[in-house]
């Protein structure tokens, strides 16, 4: 789900699409949007499991404060997601999925 | 502050008629009208500009609240599209003898139309009375904020303010979770207070009573802001729960150790590798 229309912004006039992968799954995701909300539009809630109890964690804040949406990108832990942007080829995972 | 702004979020009628935000009742049966329901001084006056008849005021210093000389007010509308708190109204009581009109911002999708049936709201947004769309104004000069007029009964013309979403279910009575909250003492053990490290209300709660009586003192015990988000998230419940244990006000509790940086960065930017 993107918002396509919007009452201040206006219609979304970019459609451009970028190639990531998360866990190894290809999918085309709007270029420029943040890693969490491209995620959330294809169904993935969980960002990471936690450390302890390996409980799922997703979004929760959305502003980039909480860490709760951190995931691996390019092979950097600790990303946060939600106001990190997609980029061409990147290469997601879930944080500490084992 | 009961009633008020300030702990609803929406004004009172009260509250508007204390400050002098209504217009005279002889103005209001003279036609169309400006109601400026701007109760806070904070540093901003765009509708003094976008009025070309002189008739909104705020001058120096510019936190002034806008006051409006009801005489040179014609309701034309020009000051709310222009109102960045939407704070700007325009009430006709002389419609006609049984209905007003209210003009009110409306930055919603979708737009209604001309002739639509709709709810009417008050300013808590609790529906009021039906009302029928008269004018939907989104000109150039609206900046993207589209003004909507509707007709309602007479009588409701001092409370409505607004009208319900269209195609937006109603929120449910129950849903409470984009409250501000902070902690309830009821609140159970096993709820997660740090979210990075893990720790619950229970947690805290034993940590306190061990004698724990600073946010650092608990971070100490127990990790909490502790993790990635170094306390970014639960050092105002944790400065609450300590608060509520100790019985005294929140400012009471000192705030917890800030170090730099102040947002997470790699150990490569604090090595020299990369700019930051």
């Amino acid at each position: 789900m993107y918002i396509t229309d919007h009452p201040i912004l206006g219609a979304e006039e970019n459609t451009e699409m970028v190639n990531i992968t998360v866990d190894g799954v290809p999918l085309r995701v709007r270029k420029g949007s943040m890693i969490a909300a491209a995620l959330l539009a294809n169904g993935i809630k969980v960002n990471r499991y936690t450390l302890k109890h390996h409980e799922p964690r997703g979004v929760f804040c959305g502003i980039g404060q909480c860490t709760d949406c951190v995931m691996i990108v390019n092979g950097q832990p600790n990303v946060r997601t939600c106001i990190t942007p997609v980029e061409e080829n990147m290469v997601i995972m879930t944080q500490n999925k084992d | 502050m009961k009633g008020t702004i300030l702990e609803n979020g929406y004004p009172s009628i009260e509250e508007l008629k204390n400050a002098h935000r209504f217009p005279s009742e002889e103005r209001f049966q003279k036609g169309p009208v400006a109601v400026i329901e701007c109760l806070q001084p904070i540093p901003c006056n765009p509708c003094e500009n976008a009025c070309r008849f002189g008739a909104i005021l705020v001058g120096e210093p510019i936190i002034n609240l806008p006051e409006l000389q009801e005489e040179k007010c014609t309701g034309c509308g020009m000051c709310v599209a222009s109102c960045s708190g939407l704070a700007i109204f325009i009430v006709d009581k002389t419609y006609s003898a049984t209905e007003a009109t209210i003009s009110f911002p409306y930055e919603y999708l979708p737009l209604p139309v001309k002739g639509q049936a709709i709810k009417a709201v008050n300013r808590a947004g609790e529906v009021v009375c039906d009302g029928t769309v008269t004018r939907v104004m989104n000109v150039k000069q609206n900046d993207h904020t589209p003004v909507v007029t509707i007709a309602i009964p007479k009588e409701f013309s001092d409370d409505v303010r607004s009208m319900q979403r269209l195609n937006v279910a109603p929120a449910e009575k129950d849903h409470e979770c984009c409250a501000d909250y902070t902690y309830d003492p009821a609140d159970p053990d096993d709820l997660i207070v740090c979210r990075c490290e893990e720790v619950t209300v229970g947690d805290i709660r034993k940590a306190i009573a061990e004698g724990a009586d600073t946010i650092t003192g608990v971070k100490r015990r127990t990790r909490a802001g502790m993790g990635l988000c170094q306390g970014r998230t639960c050092s105002k419940t944790v400065s609450k729960m300590i608060a509520d244990a100790k019985h005294l006000s929140g400012d009471k509790i000192p705030l917890d150790t800030a170090r730099p940086p102040v947002k997470p960065v790699p150990f490569s930017v604090l090595a020299g590798d990369e700019d930051i």
